[in-house]
């Protein structure tokens, strides 16, 4: 079965919307995504072009600006409530995460350290 | 500027065996400068590692300007990861071959999904609809011209001229097979793209498949028998030496029009403004190359 496209967000699609919080051109999200992780996660230019593209369509990202080549984005609301309910789900994970392997929590661990 | 000649055996589905030839010569000091229909060609450069890759773009008419202005927009962001675009590949305009001449460069595409989503649908809007006219059209033609020799084959008498006719109806039904037996092949490459999509298979591994790969062989022995044959049959039966020129000129002026056309095909993609006018470019050339093959027949 098709799973459904931004059911949920793969690394690459979550830091570019992250990146595009604020009006950035395209070109820029790949160096500023390898520096916000340190490179752990790298955007290769094909994938960058195709997920712009499929936000574009999908109305999760708006065209602000042509210049020539050149081209800027920025979220729109249905892209900032997406990458809310992405990082939702991630903290619920995490939560879950620490529930069952009896970690504590980071407040806990300071409130002790302290 | 020195240049190499190289017969260009590859079809689409061997992305990563062109990739590898690419490299291969690219460290041997060749760097590739057009990929045509029968040809690669080659520029003289410094030997030393540089990384290939093809890219699709499905969205690309078959005569429509290249670049259009989506793909100066991905030759910007490629720009910015170290790949430069090399050419397009003038049989399948939507293939756009890139270069990397740093030794671990960043992956065109790093999320193997959309990989396989964007040659899913060069192949279902592009390649597999060609191949499926191709087919129809060769199948057709070539069948007819093997019954036609067969009536040939039954009339005569002259042993010689039968197994001439043999070789013809046979080099004939390989011609009608090869285009349906490509079909089901890129239809085969289409399930395994979409499949590995859904993350439900590995994907195509870009080389050719082993019965393709016997097809050529036998196919290339096949052509032999059947034009060393013909060769010897006019030259000695059928008129002897000034016939044997005679059909070697008018094939050599065919294979001349057929190479003319596709650069002129490529030389509209370049410099022409719109896909409408590439198209009635392309019609001129057609009347143009139809009155050389019938100038063809004067001269020779």
């Amino acid at each position: 079965m098709a799973r459904e496209k931004f059911q949920t967000l793969t690394e690459q699609m979550f830091y570019i919307l992250l990146a595009l919080q604020e009006e950035r051109c395209g070109a820029d999200i790949m160096a500023l995504v390898a520096q916000i992780t340190q490179n752990r996660v790298t955007i290769g230019p094909g994938t960058l072009y195709n997920l712009l593209e499929d936000f574009l369509s999908a109305g999760m990202i708006m065209q602000t600006k042509v210049e020539g080549r050149r081209r800027s984005y920025v979220l729109t609301q249905q892209g900032k409530d997406r990458l809310l309910m992405e990082k939702r789900r991630l903290e619920l994970m995490l939560a879950d995460y620490r529930h069952m392997t009896a970690e504590p929590s980071q407040e806990l661990r300071q409130g002790n350290a302290g | 500027m020195k240049r190499k000649y190289e017969l260009n055996p590859y079809t689409p589905c061997q992305f990563a065996d062109i990739r590898d030839h690419l490299e291969a010569m690219a460290l041997r000091g060749w760097r590739l400068e057009r990929m045509e229909e029968y040809f690669l060609v080659y520029r003289r450069g410094e030997p030393k590692p540089v990384r290939y890759a093809l890219v699709f773009h499905p969205e690309m008419g078959y005569l429509e300007p290249a670049p259009t202005p989506e793909g100066e927009v991905y030759r910007d962001y490629c720009w910015q990861a170290g790949w430069e675009p090399v050419a397009f590949w003038s049989t399948f305009p939507q293939i756009e071959v890139y270069c990397n001449e740093a030794p671990h460069p960043i992956p065109l595409q790093t999320d193997r999904s959309i990989q396989w989503r964007v040659m899913g649908d060069w192949l279902k809007r592009r390649y597999v609809p060609r191949l499926q006219t191709a087919a129809a059209a060769c199948s057709l033609i070539f069948l007819l011209s093997a019954i036609f020799c067969a009536l040939f084959l039954i009339a005569t008498e002259d042993w010689a001229f039968r197994i001439l006719t043999l070789c013809l109806i046979a080099l004939l039904i390989y011609l009608a097979a090869v285009p349906l037996i490509h079909l089901a092949n890129a239809n085969r490459w289409l399930s395994q793209v979409r499949r590995a999509e859904e993350e439900l298979g590995e994907g195509p591994d870009g080389r050719l498949p082993p019965l393709l790969r016997w097809m050529r062989k036998a196919g290339g022995v096949l052509s032999a028998v059947a034009l060393l044959y013909c060769v010897w049959y006019m030259a000695t039966q059928g008129g002897g030496i000034p016939s044997l020129v005679r059909s070697v000129g008018q094939t050599a002026v065919l294979l001349l029009v057929w190479w003319g056309m596709d650069r002129a095909e490529d030389w509209l993609r370049r410099h022409g403004r719109s896909q409408a006018a590439n198209w009635v470019g392309c019609g001129f050339v057609v009347i143009l190359a139809f009155f050389i093959l019938q100038l063809r027949n004067t001269l020779f």
